[in-house]
């Protein structure tokens, strides 16, 4: 009787034992990347951030996101903007979050940074410069890139798209788009 | 019969010691003392609370124990963020002056096991202060420590009490950072600036006092340090 119990608590350690080994208790949700690749070497991404169904966060006084979000308690760093938003790929699918903080009070440090959080890839550090082109676009580089975008190195363009027009709920959108590098095809 | 009465009741035994032993774990004990310790480094402490109605803002996906902050903030459903929490925050220095705002990135990492005493989240920092400048941090958390010596006796208490909410109340203290650097410190990325152009890594150490099964954090802060590492000319 004793062989039994021991051989049945043996069996039922090595149950728990499997069931854990097999059990992966997150299964993060993956989209396939929408790369397009450049012939100079160079690979382009660009993501969208529609406006305003994906403003998570606007801290602006005339017209906060959500609308009774209180700001008060950062309200000793003057000038300072930030914002969440959800990023979605070139076909429209939700991908991530990003942060984007500004500092409008120039008399002291500037400061126009986005962070880009792609769960199931990585993530991106950006500082923008400041140049705008032509066609008013904003300019930055990546400072750091993480997980999938390890030591890629590129260029960001920031573009304001206004709606066209074209669907019943007027929506514009924010451009960021990426032309980057892999440590690899540097070198 | 009785032989197979005794299998069962081994059966049962066997699963149980089994938990038991993972629960107990030694390793998956929280661990106290940040590697940052011993460098000789400056550093920046930022404090923070736990609780999201503390917050600026807080969101999740909607459908767990710790509700979005406030009550009309997007949640983050879609299933490849489904994983992930945002929070932003009012930092404090260690004399509790707000000298910044962070937003802080969550998200589960698929290298989670239970057997190995990993519960790991990917997180990421963008924060600015007025005494260090912007900062991206990159780290892995370990919550193993915190899911067995906070979450599961809150939960342990919601079931004694029969479905009202169980709370945990004590002192528990740890380390999360686990990586991605060798020492297991977070990675930091200057951005503008003391911290711009320096080399510097960070630890996030959890205070926890009060934890809600219903709710989440009552009374638990957290203080995310970050050490410029002198560089070898600096010397």
């Amino acid at each position: 009787m004793i062989k039994r119990f021991l051989l049945g608590a043996l069996l039922g350690a090595a149950t728990v034992w499997g069931g854990f080994s097999l059990y992966h208790p997150v299964a993060l949700t993956r989209e396939n990347s929408q790369i397009k690749v450049i012939p100079n070497g160079y690979s382009q991404e660009v993501f969208r951030i529609n406006v305003p169904r994906d403003i998570v966060l606007d801290d602006s006084e005339q017209n906060p996101t959500p609308d009774n979000l209180d700001w008060s308690a950062a309200s000793f760093l003057p000038g300072m903007q930030v914002n969440i938003f959800k990023i979605r790929d070139i076909n429209g699918r939700v991908i991530g979050v990003a942060s984007r903080m500004v500092s409008s009070d120039l008399a002291k440090e500037r400061i126009s940074e986005w962070l880009l959080h792609l769960p199931a890839r990585g993530n991106i550090y950006v500082a923008m410069s400041g140049e705008r082109t032509a066609d008013g676009a904003y300019l930055g580089s990546i400072k750091q890139g993480t997980g999938n975008f390890e030591g890629v190195t590129g260029e960001l363009t920031e573009r304001f798209v206004k709606d066209a027009g074209l669907s019943l709920e007027p929506e514009s959108a924010i451009e960021l788009s990426f032309l980057t590098q892999s440590a690899g095809q540097a070198q | 019969m009785k032989n197979w009465m005794s299998l069962l009741l081994g059966f049962v035994s066997g699963c149980v010691l089994f938990l038991t032993a993972l629960y107990f774990n030694p390793m998956g004990k929280a661990h106290t003392v940040s590697p940052l310790a011993v460098v000789d480094a400056q550093r920046f402490e930022f404090n923070y609370s736990l609780n999201p109605t503390h917050s600026l803002l807080f969101t999740n996906n909607g459908n767990s124990r710790v509700r979005p902050f406030p009550v009309k903030v997007q949640e983050l459903w879609e299933p490849t963020i489904g994983d992930t929490e945002a929070l932003v925050t009012v930092l404090h220095d260690s004399e509790n002056k707000a000298v910044g705002v962070g937003v802080k990135f969550s998200s589960l990492s698929d290298e989670s096991r239970v057997l190995g005493g990993k519960m790991l989240v990917n997180s990421v920092w963008h924060l600015y202060a007025k005494n260090a400048g912007s900062a991206f941090i990159e780290q892995t958390e370990n919550q193993w420590p915190y899911l067995m010596g906070v979450i599961i006796p809150a939960k342990l208490n919601s079931l004694i009490k029969f479905g009202d909410a169980g709370e945990w109340e004590g002192v528990w203290f740890g380390n999360m950072t686990v990586g991605p650097n060798a020492l297991g410190t977070a990675k930091v990325t200057g951005g503008t600036g003391i911290l711009s152009g320096v080399s510097a890594e960070a630890v996030e150490f959890v205070y926890a006092a009060k934890f809600s099964d219903a709710s989440g954090p009552i009374a638990e802060t957290a203080k995310l340090t970050v050490a410029v590492i002198p560089t070898q000319e600096s010397d």
